[in-house]
C-alpha cells in the first residue's frame, strides 16, 4: 500500500492507495509536523503495517516560503515558520557582464532571491572547451569575504558545466573549505542546456536550504511515527519520486511536483499509458499529456509560478490558446469539446477530462477547522464510493466514448499522482559524433547511465526501463552536434501481483458496479465472479471507511480481523 | 534498355524475378502485388531520369538518385505515379521513412546488397528475353545436374537453382531428400510433381516443388527443371546400388548411426527429439537421403541369419552373393550386413491400411534365404527407429527358431512364440555342455532314438501310451529305451532335472548342423535346396537299424556315411524326408 | 498587443520585443520558445533605458549614408549557456569602423529571423543608430554569404567578430565563400556564438540589393501569434498577413539522424523527420532537416524546398516548435511561405537553392 501527502498552503492531505484504488482519503487543517502526523495517521488507520511507501508533495511549501517572505511569523501551527536564505549567486564566465539586465537573473523572483551577485573568471564552451582559467585568487577572495559576511548559501553557475563541471567543483570546495556550514548548490547537479535555467534552480535550490530542512524533517518525524517501515520519499516536478534523504540536497526538485503527479494520477485511474488529460485549472481548462505512464515534462516553467527552471516540469498549456496565459476561461465541457478536435484519429491518444470533484485543488477545500472527524468522512465517501467509469480493479465499465473518458476522482488527483510517482532519472547532455556508429555508441552509454542513475533513485534492480528517448541535432552548431535526452523509471519495490497497476490491461466491460453497499456485500460474501483478493480488497475498504469514521471505530477491526492483509501490499 | 514485350504466356513477373530470377536474394521491404508484369527496366542515376517511365518498368536506383532517404522517397513517388513494377534499390540508402513510404503508396520496394549498376546488367537480359533468359538457366542448371552423382546433390542443386521454391523427393509418399517444406505448401502456393521412374520404368519416386502464386512464368520452367533432374536422380540411386562393396561400409556406418540415435533417443544432429513436429523444413537424415531407408512408420524387421554361423560380420563375398539375390527380387528393401547376418526390413507408413508386407514379399524373401540355406526371422510391426531396432531383436530370435526348420525356414516372431527362446540358446555350447553333462549317452550308438523317445515322451507330458503311438512303437518298447535313458544319466522323470534335460534334448535334435567332435555328419552345403522347395523338414538320421516307425519311408541308408547317402538320395531326386 | 496598431512602424520600443521575438520565431523555427530569454530581457532593459529604436525604410536614408549589417552568428544553444556580456555588439561595430576608418551611421539586421532580429537592437540602443527595415536574407541561412546583398555583388567583408570572452576578431578574404569558412571556425572556437558587423555599404547599395520591409512583417505575424486562438484560426490569419499556406497536420513518428552524407563545412547534419497527416489524405510528410527545414516532400512528391520559408506550429499549444526540441509524439502544422522573389532566380536558386545544401532538385517553383 502507497500513501501520498501534501503540506499544502491550506493544511495537509493524504490520500491511501492499495495498487491504483482509494482505499482513504484524510485532510487536517494546519501545518508541520503534528498536522502530518494526524492526518497520516488517520488515513492509514489499522494498515499503517502494511504500508511499503509514502510520497511527500512538499513543493507547495516550499513555494510557498519563497513567494511569500514577507510574511509574518508562522503561518498557524506553531511551528517557527522558516524563511528563504538570502542567497549569493557566484556565476563563473569568461567575462563579467557590463549591464544590469545581464548581470542579474532575467527572472525577477529569482533575482528576488540573491542577495548579491559576483563573477568569477572561468568557465567553458557549450562542448566542455576552457575558454578562460579559473582565477584562484580571485576565488580565495570570495571565500573571505564570505566567511567575513556571514553568508549562509552560495550557489554557483559556470558556463559549460554541464560539459565540464570542474570549474564549479574546485569553486564549491574552496568556499566550503572557507566557510563550513555553507550550503552550496552547483549548477551542474540540475542538468539542462541553458545558463539561466541552471542558475535559477541553483539559486531556489540554495535558497530553500533551511525551509527544506524544516519540511522535510517534519515529513520525515511524522512517518516515522505512523509508518515507520515504509520508504520515504519526496514527489518530484518532473513526475518522479526521489528518497527524501537526497531530496534534502536538492530541494528544488520537489517544486511543481503536484502537477505533474495530477497527470500521473489521471492516467493511471483511467488505466493509460498515453493519453491527454485535461484539468480543471483556476482560469480555465488545462491540458497535459501522458506518453509511456509518465507526465510529458520539459524544462520549463513552473506551474502556477512562471518561472524558468531548468529541471523538467509538466507541460500544461491552456487549450486553445497561443501561448501560455491568453487562456479563454471556458469551463472543462467547453475546453473538453475542443480538445476533442482531432480526436477520432487512428494515431491521436485518448482524451481524460477530469471533472472538478471535491478532491481536486481547483476548488478550495471544505471548510477546515473542527472537521477532523467529519471531513474525513466526506472524503472518505468520495474515496470509496464507486467510481464512475473507472478502476477495473472494482469491475466498473471503462465509459469511453469517441476516445474521451470523464475522470472524476475519488481524491485529490494530485494525491493519488504522488503516491504513485516511480523512481525517476533523466540525463541531457550534448554530445558531438562523427557517424552513426558512434552515436549509436554516445546513445548506449547514455542509456546505461541513465539506468544506473535510476537505480540511484530507488528503483528496484532490474525494473528500471528507458521511457523517453529524444535525439535531436543542434541547429547552427558544428556538424555532428546533438541533443541527447533520455529518461528512465523504475519499480519503487519488487513488482508484486499486488502493486502492478496493470494499465491496459482488464479494460473489457464488465458488470456494471453499483453502490457502496453492494461493494461491502461483494466483499463480505464473495460473490460477484471477483477474486480472493479483490473481495478482501473490498472488505477492507469497509474497515478503512469504519476506521475512519473516528478513532472508536477501531474496535470494529477486531471483527474483520480475518480480513486483515497479510503480508506485503 | 528497352525491350519489345514477349508473348503473354511467357510474361516475366516481379515474383518470378524474386523466386527464380536475377533478383533471388534481394530483401523485399515491400511487395505490393508479385504478379504484376515486367517490361521493361530503367537504371536511373537520377531523378530526373525518372519522369520518363513507362508502365510496368523495373527501376534501380543508384548514385544520385539512391544517395538518401529523401531522394528514394521522390524516386518512391515518381515511380508510384507512374505504374511502375518494382524499385530497386540499394540498401544502404534505405532509411525507415522510405519503407513507411512504400507500404503507404503501395509500391514494391526491394534492397540489394551488390552493386546495383550490376543488378541492373543482370536483370537486362531477363526482362528483355525472358524466354531466352530461362531457356538460359535451364541449360545452365542441365549441366551442373549432370555434374551430381548423389542423390542429395541432385536435390541441392535444385534448391539452390530454385531458391525460393523448396523442392523435394518422396518415395512412396515419404520424404527422402530435399526441403520438408516442400511438402507444406501453406498459403499462396501449389504444388508442382512430377514422376521419377525407376529402373523398369515404372515409378520409383516423385519430386514435389511449392511455387507460389500466381506463376504464370515459371509455369513452364521448374517443371522443365524437375524432368531434367529426373536422369540425374535416377543414375544416383542406381549408382549407389551398383557399388556394393562401398555400399556395404555405408550402410554399416549408417545403421550405426540409426541404432545409435534410437537408442539415445536422439535426433540425428544430436539433439533431443523435439516434442512436436520436426522443423518443418529440415533435410530428411543421411540414410534416408543417400540410401533409401525409410524409418519413420511402421518397420518389420527381416533377419537373415548367416548359415556359416559366424559371429561377426557375414564373410564380404557371402554378403555380395545375397545381395545380388536380394537386388534382383527385392530391390525396394534395404540390405544390412550386420553381426551374424543381414537385416532387411519393411516399412509403411504410420496408419496407412495393410497388415505387413505382402504375401508375394514374403515368399521372394524365403526364397532368397533358401537359395543360401540361411534361415529368415520376421519381426513385430514397431514404430519408428526405436521400433525397427526391437523389430530387429524378436527377428533374431525368430530367425533362430527359424534355423530348426532347415535350411530356408522362415519364422515369424509371433508364429515362434516360445520356440524363439530356445532359439536364442546357443546351440553349440548346450552340445558340448550336453556331451559333458551326459557322457554316457554321448557315445551310445543308438543315442538319437533314446533322445527321439524321451522328448517324444515329454512332449506328451509323460503319456507312454501317447509318445508310443507317436513313434509308432510298442510302448514297452517306450518302456525300455526311457530306462535304457535313465540308466544314462538323462532323468526325464526328475522335475529338477527335466527342463534342462528337455533342452539339451532338444538341441540334440538332428538338425542339420554338426555337433563338435561328430565327424559324421556334415551340413549340406549352400546351394543345393532346391529353389522353391518347401521348408526343409528335419533330416532323420539314423545309425543302423531300422527306421523307426512314423517317418516316412527312408531310403535304404548305407552303413556309416548317412549324411553321403542323403545327399545321394537327394541328388537322385528321391523326395526329401518328412519327419 | 503594441499601440502602434497597425499603422505604419516607426520605432521600436520595449513593449515591441515580444511581438518581435514572436514574429522572428515564425521565420526561423530553429529555436523554441524558449530560447534567448536573457537576450530578450537585455534588450528590453536596454530599449527601456535608451528609449525606442527608429525604424527608417532604406530609401528614407540619404544615399550615402554608411550601413553595416549587424548579427549573431553561432547557435542559440551556444548562446544560452554562454550569455552576453554586453559589449560585443559595440566591439563588432567598432572593430568595422576602425577597420573601414569610418563611423558606421545605421545598421541593419544580417537576417531578420530567429535571434537576430533582436541583436541588432542591442547596438542601435547603445550606438544610438537607427535600425534600417531592410534585411540581407529575409529568412535564416546557415551561411554568411547567403544574402540578397552577396547575389548583388556586395563584398561580404571586411566582418569583424566579438565573442562572449572579449576575443574579437577581423576577417578578410577574396571571397564570400572562403570569408564564412574561417568566420565559421574561428566562432566555433570562441565559445560558439559571436557577434558580427558585415557587408560594410551605402544606402544606395542596400536599397538596391536588400530586402526590405522584413523587420515590420516580423512584428505584423507576431501580433497575430499573440494574439492566440485556435489553432486554424492563427494559421488563416498569419497566412493573410504573410502569405504563408498549410501542407498539412500531422503527428510525428519518426526523427532519424544523419540521413544525408555528413558534410563538415555546413553547420549541423541532417536529420529527416517523419510526420503522419492526420485526416484528409493521411500522406506520410518527410521533413529534411539541416538546422532549418530543407524539404517537404508529401508521399514523396517534393511540395516545398528551401528558399521557402517552412515552419512548424504546435497544433496543441500554438507556438512555434523549434527544431532542436522537436521529439516524437507532437502535433505540428507544417507551414509554407514563399521567401523574397531574387532567391527563385537562377542566381538565388545557385546560391541557396537545394543543390547548395546537397539536395539534387529542381525546386517545385521553378519546375511548375
Amino acid at each position: 500500500m502507497r500513501v501520498g501527502a501534501r503540506w499544502g498552503p491550506d493544511g495537509c492531505s493524504a490520500v491511501l492507495l492499495s495498487g491504483s484504488r482509494v482505499l482513504a482519503a484524510a485532510r487536517a487543517p494546519g501545518r508541520g509536523r503534528a498536522a502530518l502526523t494526524r492526518v497520516l495517521a488517520e488515513v492509514c488507520g489499522a494498515h499503517a503495517a502494511a504500508v511499503r511507501h509514502v510520497t511527500f508533495d512538499v513543493g507547495p511549501a516550499l513555494l510557498a516560503a519563497v513567494r511569500e517572505p514577507a510574511d509574518g511569523p508562522g503561518h498557524g501551527s506553531g511551528e517557527g515558520a522558516a524563511r528563504t536564505v538570502p542567497v549569493v549567486a557566484v556565476r563563473i564566465a569568461p567575462r563579467p557582464a557590463r549591464h544590469p539586465a545581464l548581470a542579474r537573473h532575467p527572472s525577477a523572483p529569482i533575482a528576488g532571491l540573491v542577495a548579491r551577485s559576483v563573477t568569477l573568471p572561468g568557465g567553458h564552451d557549450l562542448l566542455g572547451r576552457e575558454l578562460a582559467a579559473l582565477d584562484e585568487a580571485r576565488v580565495g577572495e570570495l571565500a573571505r569575504e564570505l566567511a567575513a559576511t556571514g553568508a549562509r548559501a552560495v550557489a554557483v553557475a559556470g558556463c559549460g558545466s554541464l560539459a565540464a563541471p570542474a570549474h564549479e567543483r574546485t569553486v564549491g570546495e574552496r568556499l566550503l573549505a572557507a566557510v563550513p556550514g555553507l550550503r552550496i548548490s552547483l549548477s551542474h547537479e540540475f542538468g539542462g542546456q541553458d545558463l539561466a535555467g541552471r542558475e535559477a534552480s541553483a539559486v531556489l535550490n540554495a535558497a530553500l536550504a533551511d525551509v527544506a530542512e524544516e519540511v522535510l524533517d517534519a515529513c520525515e518525524a511524522a512517518a516515522g511515527r505512523v509508518v515507520p517501515r515504509a520508504q520515504h520519499g519526496v514527489a518530484r516536478g518532473d513526475g518522479g519520486r526521489t528518497p527524501l534523504a537526497r531530496a534534502r540536497t536538492l530541494p528544488v526538485v520537489a517544486v511543481g511536483a503536484a502537477e505533474a503527479a495530477a497527470l500521473l494520477g489521471a492516467a493511471r485511474l483511467a488505466g493509460r499509458e498515453r493519453c491527454r488529460v485535461l484539468l480543471p485549472g483556476p482560469e480555465g481548462a488545462l491540458l497535459g499529456e501522458v506518453r509511456n505512464g509518465v507526465p510529458l515534462v520539459r524544462p520549463g516553467r513552473v506551474p502556477g509560478w512562471g518561472v524558468r527552471l531548468s529541471v523538467p516540469m509538466a507541460i500544461l498549456s491552456a487549450k486553445g490558446t497561443a501561448l501560455d496565459g491568453a487562456g479563454g476561461g471556458a469551463d472543462s465541457a467547453d475546453a473538453g469539446a475542443e480538445a476533442g478536435d482531432g480526436d477520432g484519429d487512428g494515431g491521436e491518444p485518448p482524451l481524460v477530462v477530469v471533472a472538478a470533484g471535491n478532491g481536486h485543488p481547483a476548488r478550495p477545500a471544505p471548510a477546515a477547522g473542527p472537521d477532523a472527524a467529519t471531513g474525513p468522512v466526506s472524503d472518505a465517501g468520495a474515496a470509496t464510493g464507486p467510481v464512475s467509469g473507472l478502476d477495473p480493479r472494482a469491475g466498473h465499465r471503462v465509459a469511453w466514448r469517441d476516445g474521451r473518458v470523464s475522470l472524476s476522482p475519488p481524491a485529490d488527483l494530485a494525491l493519488i499522482g504522488t503516491a504513485l510517482c516511480p523512481p525517476m532519472a533523466w540525463v541531457d547532455e550534448v554530445v558531438q559524433v562523427k557517424d552513426a556508429r558512434e552515436l549509436a555508441a554516445v546513445r548506449r552509454d547514455a542509456e546505461e547511465r541513465t539506468i544506473a542513475m535510476v537505480t540511484a533513485q530507488g528503483a528496484a534492480p532490474g525494473s528500471a526501463r528507458l521511457v523517453e528517448t529524444t535525439v535531436v541535432a543542434l541547429p547552427f552548431s558544428p556538424a555532428g552536434t546533438m541533443r541527447v535526452h533520455l529518461r528512465a523509471v523504475g519499480d519503487a519495490e519488487p513488482w508484486t501481483a499486488d502493486e502492478a497497476a496493470a494499465p491496459d490491461a482488464a479494460r473489457d466491460a464488465a458488470p456494471d458496479g453499483s453502490g457502496a453497499g453492494d461493494e461491502r456485500v461483494a466483499g463480505r460474501s464473495g460473490v460477484g465472479g471477483q477474486r480472493a483478493r479483490e473481495a478482501r480488497e473490498a472488505g477492507e475498504a469497509g474497515v478503512a471507511r469504519r476506521a475512519g469514521e473516528g478513532r472508536g471505530a477501531r474496535a470494529a477491526e477486531g471483527a474483520h480481523g480475518g480480513r486483515r492483509p497479510r503480508g506485503s501490499r | 534498355m528497352r525491350a519489345h514485350p514477349t508473348g503473354p504466356r511467357a510474361r516475366l513477373t516481379v515474383a518470378e524475378m524474386l523466386t527464380v530470377g536475377a533478383l533471388r536474394g534481394a530483401e523485399e521491404v515491400f511487395l505490393a502485388d508479385g504478379g504484376g508484369p515486367v517490361e521493361h527496366l530503367v537504371l536511373a542515376g537520377e531523378l530526373p531520369r525518372l519522369r520518363e517511365l513507362a508502365p510496368d518498368t523495373v527501376v534501380v536506383l543508384h548514385g544520385e538518385a539512391a544517395s538518401g532517404g529523401w531522394s528514394l522517397a521522390s524516386a518512391l513517388h515518381m515511380a508510384w505515379e507512374r505504374h511502375a513494377a518494382a524499385v530497386v534499390t540499394p540498401r544502404v540508402a534505405l532509411s525507415r521513412s522510405a519503407a513507411l513510404l512504400a507500404r503507404r503508396l503501395g509500391i514494391t520496394v526491394l534492397a540489394v546488397d551488390r552493386d546495383p549498376v550490376e543488378v541492373a546488367l543482370a536483370l537486362a537480359a531477363e526482362v528483355a528475353r525472358p524466354e531466352a533468359e530461362r531457356a538460359r538457366r535451364v541449360a545452365a542448371c542441365a549441366e551442373l545436374l549432370a555434374r551430381e552423382s548423389t542423390v542429395r546433390g541432385v536435390l541441392s542443386v535444385l534448391n539452390a537453382e530454385l531458391a525460393g521454391v523448396p523442392v523435394a523427393l518422396l518415395v512412396d509418399g515419404g520424404l527422402v531428400a530435399g526441403r520438408a517444406a516442400a511438402l507444406r505448401p501453406g498459403r499462396g502456393r501449389t504444388d508442382v510433381r512430377v514422376d521419377v521412374p525407376g529402373p523398369g520404368g515404372r515409378r520409383w519416386a516423385e519430386l514435389v516443388a511449392a511455387v507460389p502464386e500466381p506463376s504464370d512464368g515459371y509455369a513452364e520452367y521448374v517443371p522443365t527443371l524437375l524432368r531434367l533432374a529426373r536422369a540425374p536422380l535416377l543414375a544416383a540411386s542406381a549408382r549407389g546400388r551398383i557399388e556394393t562393396a562401398r555400399r556395404t561400409a555405408r550402410e554399416q556406418a549408417a545403421f550405426r548411426l540409426l541404432r545409435e540415435s534410437a537408442e539415445h533417443g536422439r535426433s540425428v544432429d544430436g539433439e533431443p527429439p523435439s516434442a512436436g513436429a520436426a522443423p518443418p523444413d529440415r533435410e530428411p537424415p543421411v540414410w534416408t537421403s543417400e540410401l533409401g531407408w525409410r524409418v519413420e512408420g511402421v518397420n518389420m524387421a527381416v533377419w537373415i541369419a548367416d548359415p556359416a554361423g559366424a559371429q561377426g560380420s557375414p564373410a564380404p563375398e557371402r554378403t555380395t552373393m545375397v545381395r545380388a539375390a536380394w537386388a534382383e527380387r527385392l530391390p525396394d528393401l534395404p540390405l544390412v550386413a550386420d553381426q551374424g547376418g543381414w537385416l532387411s526390413w519393411w516399412n509403411q507408413p504410420r496408419g496407412a491400411p495393410g497388415g505387413g508386407p505382402p504375401k508375394r514379399l514374403r515368399a521372394l524373401v524365403g526364397d532368397v534365404a533358401r537359395a543360401h540355406g540361411a534361415a529368415v526371422g520376421v519381426g513385430s510391426p514397431l514404430p519408428g527407429a526405436a521400433g525397427l531396432l526391437r523389430s530387429l531383436r524378436e527377428a533374431r530370435l525368430a530367425a533362430g527358431a527359424a534355423a530348426a526348420d532347415g535350411p530356408g525356414g522362415v519364422r515369424e516372431f509371433g508364429d515362434a512364440g516360445v520356440a524363439a527362446a530356445l532359439a536364442a540358446l546357443p546351440v553349440d555350447r548346450l552340445v558340448a555342455v550336453a556331451d559333458l553333462v551326459f557322457p554316457a549317452l554321448a557315445g551310445v550308438r543308438d543315442r538319437e532314438q533314446i533322445v527321439r523317445t524321451v522328448l517324444a515322451v515329454l512332449d506328451h507330458g509323460g503319456s507312454l501310451h501317447q509318445a508310443a503311438t507317436r513313434l509308432g512303437v510298442h510302448r514297452n518298447t517306450v518302456l525300455a529305451r526311457l530306462k535304457r535313458a535313465q540308466e544314462l544319466g538323462l532323468a526325464y522323470d526328475d522335475p529338477a532335472g527335466r527342463s534342462p534335460c528337455t533342452c539339451c534334448a532338444t538341441r540334440w535334435r538332428p538338425t542339420g548342423r554338426a555337433t563338435p567332435g561328430s565327424r559324421r555328419r556334415r551340413r549340406p552345403p549352400p546351394g543345393r535346396a532346391r529353389l522353391g522347395s518347401r521348408p526343409a523338414s528335419r533330416a532323420v538320421w539314423r545309425r543302423g537299424g531300422r527306421p523307426t516307425a512314423g517317418v516316412t519311408a527312408v531310403p535304404r541308408a548305407r552303413p556309416a556315411r548317412a549324411g553321403w547317402g542323403v545327399s545321394r538320395r537327394r541328388r537322385t531326386g528321391a523326395a526329401p524326408p518328412r519327419g | 498587443m503594441t499601440a502602434r496598431g497597425a499603422g505604419p512602424v516607426r520605432a521600436i520600443g520595449a513593449e515591441d520585443v515580444p511581438t518581435l521575438w514572436a514574429g522572428a520565431q515564425f521565420y526561423a523555427p530553429a529555436f523554441g520558445e524558449d530560447g534567448a530569454e536573457g537576450l530578450r530581457e537585455w534588450v528590453t532593459a536596454l530599449l527601456a533605458e535608451h528609449g525606442p529604436v527608429p525604424l527608417v525604410r532604406a530609401e528614407a536614408l540619404p544615399p550615402d549614408t554608411r550601413c553595416a549589417a549587424l548579427g549573431l552568428v553561432g547557435s542559440g544553444t551556444a548562446l544560452a549557456e554562454l550569455p552576453p556580456v554586453g559589449d560585443e555588439f559595440t566591439t563588432a561595430l567598432s572593430g568595422i569602423e576602425r577597420r573601414l576608418g569610418q563611423r558606421v551611421e545605421a545598421v541593419f539586421p544580417l537576417a531578420a529571423a530567429a535571434l537576430n532580429a533582436l541583436t541588432p537592437l542591442v547596438a542601435a540602443c547603445l550606438r544610438g543608430l537607427p535600425l534600417i527595415d531592410s534585411d540581407g536574407m529575409g529568412r535564416v541561412f546557415p551561411l554568411v554569404q547567403y544574402t540578397s546583398l552577396h547575389l548583388a555583388g556586395l563584398p561580404v567583408g571586411p566582418v569583424c567578430a566579438a565573442g562572449p570572452a572579449g576575443e574579437s576578431l577581423t576577417v578578410e578574404a577574396a571571397s564570400a565563400d572562403r570569408v564564412e569558412t574561417m568566420l565559421r571556425a574561428q566562432v566555433h572556437l570562441m565559445g560558439g556564438w559571436a557577434a558580427t558587423a558585415s557587408y560594410p555599404c551605402a544606402a544606395a547599395e542596400l536599397r538596391r540589393a536588400g530586402l526590405h520591409g522584413t523587420v515590420s512583417r516580423l512584428l505584423a505575424a507576431g501580433r497575430v501569434l499573440l494574439a492566440g486562438g485556435p489553432v486554424d484560426r492563427v494559421v488563416s490569419q498569419l497566412s493573410a498577413v504573410t502569405g504563408c499556406r498549410s501542407v498539412g497536420r500531422g503527428r510525428v513518428v519518426e526523427v532519424e539522424q544523419l540521413t544525408r552524407p555528413m558534410e563538415w563545412a555546413q553547420p549541423a547534419h541532417a536529420s529527416t523527420v517523419l510526420v503522419a497527416e492526420s485526416g484528409g489524405a493521411g500522406r506520410l510528410l518527410q521533413l529534411e532537416l539541416q538546422n532549418d527545414i530543407l524539404l517537404v516532400l508529401a508521399d514523396g512528391a517534393l511540395t516545398a524546398a528551401v528558399p521557402d520559408v517552412i515552419c512548424l506550429l504546435d497544433a496543441v499549444r500554438g507556438g512555434v516548435v523549434g527544431l532542436d526540441s522537436l521529439g516524437g509524439g507532437e502535433v505540428v502544422e507544417v507551414l509554407v511561405m514563399p521567401a523574397a522573389p531574387v532567391w527563385y532566380s537562377p542566381a538565388g536558386l545557385a546560391l541557396a537553392g537545394p543543390r547548395a545544401f546537397g539536395l539534387p532538385v529542381e525546386h517545385p517553383r521553378v519546375a511548375r
